[in-house]
């Protein structure tokens, strides 16, 4: 009967305990005085990864070392980062808990991932003139008063039916497509091709000068380099 | 040898180019003397950081000579340069009190040099002061540094205008910066006090906690110890929160000293904050704030009996004080304000997936009836008088096992009973997140936010775990308006002690200016005091003798 009772009390105890903690999950680790930071601490909700038969949702599937810059210049840093294209919505792994966290956009202005060669790939929370509201990461070219970016946006695409891993069959996969912006002072976003004359057409009026200035500086229009330079040049110029 | 000569010229040339480029704010009050109950503004400067501006906060506070702590405030600065006011008690005794500015990184520095502003204080109730605690160090007559000249001229006849000319040399207005000008009443007893004193860190100070470069944000910082044993409660999570229409929270785990820290950025004024520690034992723990004071060794001091001119002024001044609230009241500084910037869009809980507004429905008269009824995702159960409140998990399409984070009116509260009673009439919003959050390194499995229509924080004192402190954040920007002024009506006497404050950072005009003296007999002082752009501090006074 005493063994009964102690059972019953420990389990109260215990179910007590439970009902105190339960709304702060600290998951599989012990939260210690390391969680501590005069930084804005990184919000964000649980991210639920796609069945994505063919394709990814991401633009690199590895878990990435990148950094991250809140809208109130805090930065934190080696975070194990994912560029989710298909949501354009930056995923990191909580390292401690080992959980995937889709970060509140309305927090982040900027993150990058450090590339092996030392090559740092910053992307910048940009908000379009025609959309406020909308706000997307644009890997950042180059960035004075005319910069080029870049969206990339994944997309589910009809194909032709086939049969995926799992036998089911399936008529769409995940693609990633890479659009080119000029966005001119302003904030004026134009999309534009890496091709010579769509370029110079972005210019209007000022098309001819343009054409001047790249002739003078012997620019030609071939690769993506080139069309940074170009702008490089352009805005020196004639901005 | 050659070579260890210069090895050792180098470093010694390092170590002192080091030493010198430490922080040191100075701190110049409009006053030497004041009856308690007065307001002393003053202007800080910090200098020795070079271009570094990411240590914008100053503190000043206001100790007796035996460094205890009286009162204290925290003012930002711009461009190293920061300006504010400090509110004398109205009880403080008759006495000689220290003024210190320091920043919250100097703390950490154990060869961290304080410059120590004298503040004689007479009470007002004191009817004979005839003697003072003076401090027992060599405070030798201030002489006048060379670049500025002083010359004042009274208007003849009952005339109380005074006409001045300050005259800066060539050389100094290109490497000035800025300059504030005073003209103040003549304290023949305290204006032997002047001169700043140099003060370093108490050695039991070198233990500080959390030197963080203050930047339009102030460290709070506290402790946890067990109400019995005063045993330091280590490791324990720790909540911050600040209730407002974008509710502020922060979490902190104590460190081995049960220590704990928050640093609050963009918040102004003096507001409430909650503070509660999130384990079993809370009820058998105590939370208390650690104050943000610079602890120096105490001064030495030494009886100085008042001559009789000392005397008069002194009895003088404290009934100037009397006179002057009958006729003017006691008009005290708007101090109870409090306001906190936002950074970003959305509380820390992110975008809610809904927000309930329950006025636009019928009349509920509980919360178990507003969840049925209105909020579709949120599961209310009573049973037992248990109360469970689980949410909608939109990320896999479940329910949550465990208990959402439930604030009120942005407080987190852990007994769903708490909001039983609500009705639609008291219930302003609801915001709620179907989602699993994480705010850093700890998560919670959906948000429940509750904002009532009057949100007062009477509530929190009814829950044991909840601790309320008053805390004094940034001080409000304001201006000195009594300075510069003179009566508006010439059938109220003019009890002002300070003439005419000015702070210039315009300093190609030349500066000459006008002011009234007041009706409090005496001699007068005007001071001007440079700060360079290498942060050298060039200081000019003239005390004018009126017959």
């Amino acid at each position: 009967m005493q063994k009964r009772l102690k059972t019953i009390v420990t389990c109260l105890l215990i179910f007590a305990g439970v009902q105190i903690h339960a709304q702060i999950t600290i998951q599989g680790f012990t939260l210690t005085t390391e969680a501590n930071s005069t930084k804005y601490k990184l919000p964000g909700k649980q991210f639920y990864p796609l069945y994505v038969p063919s394709g990814s949702e991401f633009m690199d599937d590895k878990w990435q070392l990148g950094y991250v810059i809140l809208e109130n210049k805090d930065r934190y840093d080696s975070l194990r980062l994912k560029f989710n294209t298909y949501k354009n919505e930056v995923i990191c792994l909580h390292n401690r808990s080992m959980s995937m966290i889709e970060l509140d956009k309305n927090v982040i202005k900027e993150f990058g991932f450090y590339s092996v060669i030392d090559n740092l790939m910053s992307f910048q929370k940009l908000q379009r003139k025609d959309d406020p509201e909308d706000s997307h990461y644009f890997k950042m070219l180059y960035d004075g008063k005319l910069k080029i970016v870049i969206l990339y946006q994944t997309i589910e695409k009809k194909v032709p039916a086939y049969r995926d891993k799992l036998g089911f069959m399936r008529n769409t996969s995940f693609e990633m497509r890479t659009d080119y912006y000029l966005i001119f002072p302003g904030n004026d976003f134009e999309k534009f091709k890496l091709k010579r004359t769509p370029f110079l057409n972005l210019f209007g009026v000022k098309k001819k000068e343009v054409r001047k200035v790249l002739r003078q500086n012997q620019i030609r229009l071939f690769h993506e380099r080139d069309f940074i330079r170009a702008i490089g040049v352009i805005e020196k110029e004639l901005y | 040898m050659k070579q260890l000569i210069c090895i050792i010229t180098i470093v010694t040339g390092l170590l002192s180019f080091r030493a010198g480029a430490q922080e040191q704010i100075h701190l110049f009050p409009d006053r030497t003397f004041c009856v308690s109950g007065d307001t002393v503004w003053f202007s800080a400067v910090i200098s020795g950081n070079g271009t570094d501006n990411t240590n914008n906060i100053i503190h000043i506070q206001l100790d007796d000579l035996r460094s205890n702590h009286i009162t204290k405030v925290s003012v930002a600065s711009d461009k190293n340069s920061g300006s504010g006011y400090l509110l004398v008690p109205d009880s403080l005794s008759t006495g000689i009190y220290a003024l210190k500015a320091f920043s919250n990184v100097q703390k950490k520095n154990p060869s961290a040099v304080f410059f120590t502003r004298l503040l004689v204080v007479y009470n007002r109730f004191d009817e004979n002061i005839s003697e003072f605690n003076i401090p027992d160090i060599d405070l030798p007559e201030k002489n006048s540094d060379e670049g500025i000249s002083i010359a004042a001229t009274p208007h003849s006849g009952k005339s109380k205008t005074v006409e001045v000319d300050v005259n800066v040399e060539k050389s100094l207005r290109s490497e000035a910066l800025e300059m504030i000008v005073t003209a103040r009443l003549f304290d023949p007893f305290a204006d032997q006090f002047t001169k700043a004193i140099e003060s370093r860190p108490d050695p039991s100070m070198q233990n500080a906690y959390m030197p963080v470069r203050e930047n339009n944000g102030i460290l709070i910082s506290g402790r946890i110890v067990q109400n019995q044993t005063e045993t330091p409660v280590k490791n324990t999570p720790v909540f911050l929160s600040i209730a407002d229409t974008l509710p502020y929270f922060d979490y902190c785990v104590s460190d081995e000293q049960g220590r704990f820290y928050f640093y609050v950025r963009n918040a102004v004024g003096k507001g409430d904050i909650v503070i509660q520690e999130v384990s079993k034992q809370a009820r058998e723990n105590r939370i208390e704030l650690l104050g943000n004071y610079i602890e120096t060794e105490g001064i030495s001091t030494t009886r100085q009996i008042l001559t009789l001119a000392q005397n008069t002024f002194a009895s003088d001044l404290v009934k100037a004080a009397y006179f002057s609230r009958i006729y003017k009241g006691y008009r005290s500084l708007p101090a109870d304000s409090f306001s906190i910037s936002k950074d970003f869009q959305y509380p820390f809980y992110g975008p809610p997936t809904f927000t309930f507004y329950p006025e636009l429905f019928i009349d509920l008269p509980n919360f178990q009836e507003i969840s049925r009824e209105i909020l579709n995702g949120v599961q209310y159960r009573e049973k037992k008088d248990e109360v469970s409140i689980r949410l909608l998990n939109r990320g896999n399409r479940s329910i949550f096992n465990s208990e959402p984070l439930k604030l009120m009116d942005g407080i987190p509260i852990f007994d769903p009973k708490l909001l039983s009673k609500l009705n639609t009439q008291t219930i302003e919003k609801i915001d709620a997140v179907y989602f699993k959050r994480y705010f850093g390194d700890i998560s919670f499995d959906g948000v429940l936010a509750v904002y009532s229509k009057n949100p007062t924080l009477g509530w929190v004192e009814s829950v044991p775990e909840l601790n309320i402190f008053k805390y004094t954040f940034i001080q409000p920007a304001l201006t000195p308006t009594l300075h510069n002024q003179s009566p508006q009506s010439k059938n109220i006497p003019d009890f002002r002690t300070v003439f005419y404050r000015e702070h210039r950072t315009e300093l190609a005009d030349p500066i000459n200016f006008r002011f009234e003296r007041s009706d409090i007999k005496g001699d007068f002082l005007i001071e001007v005091i440079a700060v360079c752009k290498d942060k050298r501090i060039v200081k000019t006074r003239k005390v004018i003798h009126l017959d």
